[in-house]
């Protein structure tokens, strides 16, 4: 066991307001960030331990590997409490030196270095926890992969990140719960989760036709919401909300199959 | 659950004008330990077909508590109009959104308030379970359990060595929870050594934080009334402004020397102290 080593904010801030200077430093493969100050004025060791060191399987030939190592990395730090997991220091520290080789290949800022400020946007957005709201832990690169797995992970199932596994099929589902502040309530992600895994023919097979479905089912949800407080429905009733509507959508396909010229 | 006025599929009392002859109101207070945040809630309903459902055991109080910091998000239901909840101070962090309603609990087949707005007379609704009945008037909470409030100004303010080389001179961040301000690195040096004697930090917080804190007084009274803004350093600002009586100062630099407790005071008086011990 070993105590989990993250940024000072001090250090924090300073090597968020030098983003652009630092830009091209983010295109090397090397942990660079120690060479900007001395260990005393950068680190601090804090209460956290963890069995092992932290690691991330990289992304390979367009597989990004998110949902295993969000899996992974949910794991190691399961302890974590809500407070501690929103600690931009964490996050920014994590995501420069012990998880680097990850972030270099999973948010290469080599994509956007032909306009320097999308560049730097990019990093802001990925490599630092921008703003206090939750929107900005969603995107930092390492900070989501835990928030992901933290919000689906279900104890009650015999696999309990079989959830997580549907939440990180891809990245629509991903915005159209999560990003949504219904997302944030697990009887209602565990709900829109556990149906879209029922119905997974007809939702998780990819397409545009199940994309378009997924998001009209949320937008649903999200609007049945604003007239009935959802947090307290259980999830057998989230999925009976869903199903009557995919009813619905799947009648007015049917309808409009049958209006479209031959 | 952000609430704003909208338009049900039924009569709810307390949006806009669907119930104009009866009242919900639910006063919140919010505290906090080491271990705990605490949310009472004393709630007042004068419909009486609500009442009915609620002694009826049909429709039901609830508690709604967001944060979007932690992401936290749960409702608690309860039966009696006074009620008090406790969360895990490790689960909530700067913004608290507090909601309270009152949902039926049941399906409610033939609804109907003969207080509700002259457009639903004769009218009645098929209410399902969660449905939301009444609404109050939220509120927002701020939990600064890692902050140390405004006890001392320099609070809100944090002194950084700045990343650019040279004789600069120093600039402030307001963007973030506190406000930085950047000193050039020979600056930065010098400030770290001089900040440990009690002599020079008078002059010290005359000479660094004062400009900073009339240019960020400026933006206090540019931007908003404080209270709302997401940064930290804002809303205790207007904190503090407010609860030493401060408010109706209207010149900045004024009102940052009030706050600073008359900062060109102490400095010249510990720079003569100074003077004196080295001639």
């Amino acid at each position: 066991m070993s105590a989990l080593t993250i940024f000072k904010s001090t250090f924090v801030n300073a090597l968020r307001s030098s983003i652009t200077a630092n830009l091209d430093k983010y295109l090397r493969d090397d942990v660079w960030v120690s060479e900007t100050s001395t260990r005393s004025a950068r680190e601090m060791q804090t209460g956290v331990e963890v069995a092992e060191p932290l690691s991330l399987e990289l992304p390979v030939d367009g597989d990004h590997k998110d949902t295993e190592n969000a899996i992974r990395f949910h794991k190691a730090l399961r302890h974590l409490t809500p407070l501690q997991a929103r600690d931009p220091r964490l996050w920014t520290r994590l995501a420069h030196v012990e998880l680097w080789p990850y972030m270099r290949l999973r948010w290469d800022a080599s994509k956007h270095m032909a306009n320097r400020d999308r560049a730097a946007r990019f990093v802001e957005t990925r490599y630092f926890v921008a703003q206090s709201q939750s929107r900005a832990l969603l995107r930092h690169g390492i900070a989501r992969l835990w928030w992901t797995a933290e919000l689906s992970h279900d104890p009650d199932r015999e696999n309990p990140y079989e959830l997580t596994t549907v939440l990180l099929s891809t990245l629509d589902i991903t915005q159209q719960i999560v990003e949504r502040g219904m997302g944030r309530a697990k009887n209602i992600i565990r709900g829109f989760l556990a149906f879209l895994l029922a119905n997974s023919e007809m939702l998780l097979t990819g397409g545009d036709k199940n994309r378009a479905r997924i998001r009209r089912l949320a937008k649903h949800l999200n609007m049945y919401g604003g007239v009935c407080v959802l947090d307290l429905l259980s999830q057998t009733e989230i999925t009976d909300v869903l199903a009557k509507e995919l009813d619905r959508i799947r009648a007015s396909e049917s309808a409009d199959d049958e209006e479209a010229p031959a | 659950m952000r609430l704003s006025a909208r338009s049900y599929p039924h009569p709810v009392l307390g949006n806009r004008d669907d119930v104009p002859g009866a009242a919900f109101q639910a006063a919140l207070e919010m505290s906090t330990d080491k271990e705990c945040v605490y949310i009472a809630a004393d709630v007042a309903c004068s419909c009486e077909t609500l009442n009915a459902l609620l002694k009826d055991g049909r429709a039901a109080y609830v508690l709604h508590v967001e944060c979007s910091n932690t992401l936290f998000r749960r409702a608690y239901e309860f039966r009696e109009p006074q009620h008090r909840i406790s969360i895990g101070a490790d689960d909530l962090n700067d913004a608290v959104e507090v909601n309270v309603f009152v949902r039926a609990t049941d399906r409610i087949g033939d609804y109907r308030i003969p207080e509700a707005h002259s457009d639903y007379a004769g009218a009645a609704f098929d209410i399902q379970r969660g449905d939301i009945l009444a609404v109050g008037e939220g509120q927002v909470f701020h939990i600064e359990s890692d902050f140390d409030s405004l006890s001392r100004i320099g609070s809100i303010m944090q002194i950084n060595e700045s990343p650019k080389d040279g004789d600069i001179p120093m600039e402030p961040s307001f963007d973030g929870d506190k406000i930085v301000i950047f000193l050039s690195k020979s600056d930065f040096a010098d400030y770290k050594v001089l900040k440990l004697h009690e002599g020079v930090r008078g002059p010290l917080t005359t000479t660094i934080v004062l400009p900073v804190l009339v240019e960020a007084i400026h933006i206090l009274k540019e931007e908003s009334e404080g209270m709302d803004d997401t940064r930290r350093w804002v809303r205790a600002l207007a904190r503090r402004i407010e609860s030493l009586g401060l408010s109706g100062e209207s010149q900045p630099l004024l009102l940052a020397q009030k706050l600073l407790e008359l900062p060109v005071k102490r400095a010249l008086s510990s720079s003569r102290m100074l003077a004196w011990a080295s001639s």
